[in-house]
């Protein structure tokens, strides 16, 4: 490799090589989002060619058509109302939880780590077909009520690992010392603690934010017409549906669904660099 | 007296929402399949009638099954060591950027963001059945290429591609933060001792990395082995079953087909054997580490 982690200077080959990897990566990572972009403005016999066209007259039909005659809008609403209600959730339980965890030491506490961690490791099929059973025997398909209540187990997990990494990085004694001065545990802990955490705690946030909205598989098996989120709705729009092939539309609701994660994590790429590896290094 | 039973309660009562979120969410729904698993509950015999490991020895001898394990093997190893070896090499890339490598690394973060289904429409836009734009790219270079979702050796190619493609910034942004804090004096050390850079690579920077690359390759060969909405999208299984990973199995055997009770019984032996390897990977990890 011509680019090691050293301090000295490049030799120019080396620097047209390291030049040359960035490049062809950037390419490989932006060139499928540049053609859905293209496809979503492109009229129908455009996309359908047989060779790549980058250069067309330009059209807002399929974006017409999903914002105004599908029921995206409402799906997408569905979407944000499951996401806003998990996020609140989660982060109110979580840091409950991880305060607990990383404040007072427990006897459990090793066991109960480790079944929070193991619940991460639970693959979401597994779980799905007895959640399908049961919410069916009890009416509770088709409800924004259980779609955010399953969001909220599956981010509960790795919310509460990267909160209390959060926490322990923090010191106690401030804490102890607002208790000394007549304050609550949960007082203190809540005007010291929480606003050093701040940044990671909307970094947490963020990430049950798009895991919330990215969610598919029970979006998909316990939504109906009614609460369907927009990563299930997607589907609508698939050459594998019963509309035939739609691509244009498809190209559109997917740059609608992915745009918000992407212009977040363009915002908060400090924060979120420093939430994937803390999750690495703890996972 | 009072108090102390009060602080050593505290914690619990934090701990309790969260605790019986899980209970109620993911490990009763457990229980009930582990009970569904010993049925055969399908959609004709909806009450189930008990019938022991039935299903679970069915499963043993079902090629379907085991070619779903099998290519779920292969495509969990493919693909996160694909993108270990490209997300090392675009860190270590990075990391001697001195321009611009805040906007650079946002760029080369956006697949992480994509929504997983929206991976496998981006993917299935890219190799579409007829007008691919990977074959057009390709004939312009003069090479004809195949019709990638409807063989299964390049179907298989092209799914593994998608999850490259998302994942590969994964281990680049981690490995890339690893990198950059690497003790300066080591590595200067190594330079002074005449060390050329492919040692001081092999010899100081992988070694202190080592942690942290074995962890990021265990998460995410986790992950990938419950890999289920991008494959879904793009070729829900086919051709011929050939890119039906274990998930998508289990799936179709439980909802569309209603065999929930062998589908409950193929689900506990997939988190078994998952809950198996990660036991094994953390055991060795720990070790080296």
């Amino acid at each position: 490799m011509s680019a090691s982690p050293s301090t000295r200077p490049l030799h120019p080959g080396q620097r047209v090589a390291v030049g040359g990897i960035l490049v062809l990566m950037t390419l490989f990572a932006g060139f499928p989002l540049l053609w859905v972009l293209l496809t979503s403005l492109k009229p129908n016999n455009a996309i359908l060619s047989k060779d790549p066209i980058f250069l067309f007259q330009p059209t807002l039909e399929h974006w017409e058509r999903v914002l105004f005659t599908s029921d995206f809008l409402k799906f997408y609403l569905n979407s944000l109302i499951i996401a806003a209600a998990t996020v609140a959730i989660v982060m109110v339980v979580a840091t409950l939880a991880a305060y607990a965890l990383a404040r007072y030491p427990m006897r459990a506490s090793k066991d109960i780590s480790f079944f929070i961690i193991s619940q991460r490791m639970m693959p979401p099929v597994a779980v799905v077909l007895p959640i399908f059973l049961i919410a069916s025997s009890i009416g509770m398909l088709d409800r924004l009520e259980t779609l955010i209540a399953i969001n909220v187990a599956f981010n509960i997990p790795l919310s509460i690992w990267m909160i209390r990494g959060f926490i322990e990085g923090t010191s106690r004694e401030i804490e102890e010392a607002a208790v000394m001065d007549g304050a609550s545990w949960l007082g203190a802990f809540w005007r010291v603690t929480v606003p050093q955490i701040w940044p990671g705690l909307l970094s947490t946030a963020l990430f049950v934010y798009i895991y919330t909205v990215n969610e598919f598989l029970f979006a998909s098996i316990l939504s109906g017409t009614n609460a369907r989120p927009v990563s299930a709705a997607v589907a609508l729009f698939l050459p594998t549906g019963v509309r035939g092939t739609l691509f244009g539309e498809a190209a559109v609701a997917a740059i609608l669904i992915m745009l918000p994660g992407i212009i977040f994590a363009a915002l908060m790429q400090r924060h979120l660099v420093a939430g994937v590896s803390l999750g690495a290094v703890k996972g | 007296m009072r108090a102390s039973l009060w602080s050593r309660l505290f914690p619990y009562l934090l701990l309790m929402p969260a605790m019986a979120i899980l209970l109620a969410m993911v490990v009763y729904p457990l229980l009930f399949s582990l009970t569904t698993s010993f049925t055969d509950y399908n959609l004709i015999m909806l009450d189930g009638v008990w019938v022991g490991f039935k299903n679970y020895l069915t499963a043993f001898g079902d090629p379907a099954f085991r070619d779903s394990a099998l290519f779920t093997f292969i495509f969990a190893f493919t693909s996160t060591g694909t993108q270990l070896v490209l997300g090392f090499v675009t860190a270590l890339c990075l990391a001697r950027v001195v321009y611009a490598r805040g906007p650079l690394t946002i760029l080369l973060m956006f697949p992480m963001m994509v929504t997983p289904v929206v991976v496998g429409i981006l993917w299935l836009l890219m190799f579409q059945p007829d007008y691919s734009v990977v074959n057009g790219l390709l004939a312009k270079l003069g090479i004809a290429g195949p019709i990638w979702l409807q063989h299964p050796l390049t179907a298989r190619l092209a799914v593994i591609v998608a999850d490259v493609w998302q994942w590969t910034p994964f281990f680049t942004i981690i490995l890339l933060a690893g990198i950059l804090n690497l003790p300066k004096e080591v590595m200067e050390a190594g330079e002074i001792d005449g060390a050329t850079p492919l040692q001081s690579l092999a010899r100081l920077a992988i070694p202190m990395l080592m942690p942290l690359i074995l962890i990021t390759t265990l998460i995410r060969l986790i992950d990938s082995f419950k890999t289920f909405d991008s494959i879904f999208v793009m070729t829900n299984g086919g051709p011929s079953a050939s890119t039906e990973v274990v998930s998508l199995y289990i799936y179709r055997k439980g909802l569309p087909y209603m065999e929930m009770g062998y589908a409950s019984a193929l689900s506990y032996l997939f988190v078994i054997v998952l809950t198996v390897i990660a036991a094994l990977l953390i055991r060795q990890l720990s070790r080296k580490a």
